[in-house]
């Protein structure tokens, strides 16, 4: 039974307000299943994409505004959004505190379109 | 096409800031201008949703020691005269805790996600209090004015009392002063369903939970009002030594905060940039807002603007980052009786965030694009 260890997990530094790590994916023995965390700092913003497959983000800590599609939604810790497939999404920190999430593919080939 | 349809830089949102969809703070845009707009405006009720009081069967009922008890339909209201205010007020919870208090508020399991943004200004427009105060004649035993809200159901924190009504009470000086309003516009629009939708009380310079939303009466009192949004909540606890065990939180006190950079915001070395911020102190007036661009080692003087009615004053400094790197701003206000924020968290013995009024590190990176 693979453990993992979050503390041992490299954080990657993406861009200036963005960093993740990843949890879960195939180099953990992961079959079926991606998760990665997700940090989003105030004044940050990910790039418009999109997935073949579902996509959920459940805040984890502070606040998340969210695109998905034509709907735009702020959201705090406790709540999971779910970008459905094929649809753009993209996640926008303009709150006062940084944002951690854990974004959950079910898939371990994580395919992604970038649209901006 | 979903795509070309997907708003790549939405509008800002309000921020929902507790499990259960009551309360929003603002985001920090929405700081940024003089006068909040009504959708950015924060949010802070006890319980979900709103009362929904129907304006056409809607009734005030101002009583207790009075000569002339009486009962106003909101048309009554309507057809008295109109004033129209200014008015700056935060919630009493607004503004980050210090990590070293973090503790604290971890354990009461309330995480803190509002920055500065329980706050706003906004112009309001209703009827002078004192107006219906008058037409009732308050009795000479009269000591304090009561103001029951339509809002109801069992305390947020504790879950006891399990029914309460929110209640609140002014002294008779503050209830009778001319600019104390029952407010039915917010920035020229009747009063949103979560502000109070169709009348709230409106008490100019004190802290938020004053104004009390969906006011249905008024009850003229020949005592001190002992209720439990009274006296259980709104209060920090006094330091050993101290005559009385709690302050009560009233009157905002002296504060000041950065809007501009909005945090994260990236700033060019070399090159002007314009901090600016807000400024307020209750009732008094605000005759300085210094700020420090070298985490409160030195101080400089801010351009002040002065406020209208009740509102908050807006200050700025241009400042000419030296170079690339991270920086700590800070503002310091001093109002017209010399009190000043404190440089350190002012609620050491409790460690709750009511009435935090401390000198703010605002961190900002400097770094060429």
């Amino acid at each position: 039974m693979p453990i993992i260890d979050h503390s041992t997990q490299r954080r990657v530094v993406c861009d200036d307000f963005i960093s993740e790590r990843a949890l879960v994916t195939h180099e953990h023995g992961a079959t079926s299943l991606t998760i990665r965390e997700l940090l989003i700092e105030p004044g940050g913003s990910s790039r418009l994409c999109s997935h073949p497959t579902d996509v959920a983000v459940l805040v984890q800590e502070g606040s998340i505004q969210m695109v998905v599609g034509e709907e735009v939604q702020t959201v705090r810790s406790g709540y999971t959004l779910l970008a459905p497939p094929h649809v753009p999404y993209k996640l926008i920190n303009n709150t006062w505190v940084a944002a951690r999430m854990l974004v959950i593919s079910p898939t371990n080939d994580v395919q992604t379109d970038y649209l901006e | 096409m979903a795509i070309t349809q997907t708003p790549v830089t939405p509008q800002p949102q309000l921020i929902p800031t507790n499990l259960g969809a009551r309360s929003f703070a603002a985001p920090p845009v929405a700081l940024q201008q003089h006068i909040v707009p009504n959708e950015l405006f924060f949010v802070r009720n006890h319980w979900k949703g709103t009362p929904g009081l129907d304006p056409t069967t809607y009734r005030l009922t101002v009583e207790g020691e009075v000569e002339r008890p009486c009962s106003m339909s909101f048309a009554d209201i309507l057809q008295l005269p109109r004033k129209v205010l200014q008015v700056t007020f935060e919630c009493c919870g607004n503004g980050p805790v210090p990590s070293y208090w973090d503790k604290q508020i971890r354990l009461n399991n309330v995480e803190k996600v509002t920055g500065h943004g329980i706050m706003g200004n906004a112009e309001w427009a209703g009827v002078p209090l004192v107006m219906l105060l008058e037409r009732a004649g308050v009795k000479a035993s009269a000591v304090q004015v009561v103001f029951t809200g339509a809002d109801h159901g069992p305390d947020e924190v504790a879950g006891v009392p399990q029914e309460i009504t929110y209640e609140r009470a002014l002294p008779l000086a503050k209830a009778l002063h001319p600019d104390t309003l029952l407010a039915y516009e917010m920035n020229g629009a009747p009063l949103p369903a979560l502000h109070g939708f169709p009348l709230r009380l409106l008490v100019p310079g004190w802290y938020g939970m004053t104004s009390i939303k969906w006011l249905v009466g008024i009850r003229v009192i020949d005592h001190v009002f002992k209720g439990f949004y009274q006296t259980d909540r709104y209060m920090v606890q006094n330091g050993p030594g101290a005559k009385e065990f709690y302050t009560y939180l009233t009157e905002m006190k002296v504060k000041s905060i950065i809007t501009n950079p909005a945090p994260g915001e990236v700033i060019v070395p070399g090159q002007p940039y314009r901090v600016a911020g807000a400024a307020w102190s209750g009732e008094r007036e605000i005759v300085r807002v210094e700020v420090s661009t070298d985490g409160g080692q030195t101080w400089q003087p801010t351009q002040l603007t002065p406020r209208i009615d009740y509102s908050w004053y807006r200050w700025e400094y241009l400042w000419t980052p030296p170079a690339a790197g991270k920086y700590v701003l800070m503002s310091r206000a001093t109002n017209n009786q010399g009190e000043t924020q404190p440089v350190e968290f002012p609620n050491r013995w409790d460690g709750h965030p009511y009435g935090n009024n401390m000198i703010f590190p605002h961190p900002v990176t400097v770094r060429a694009c």
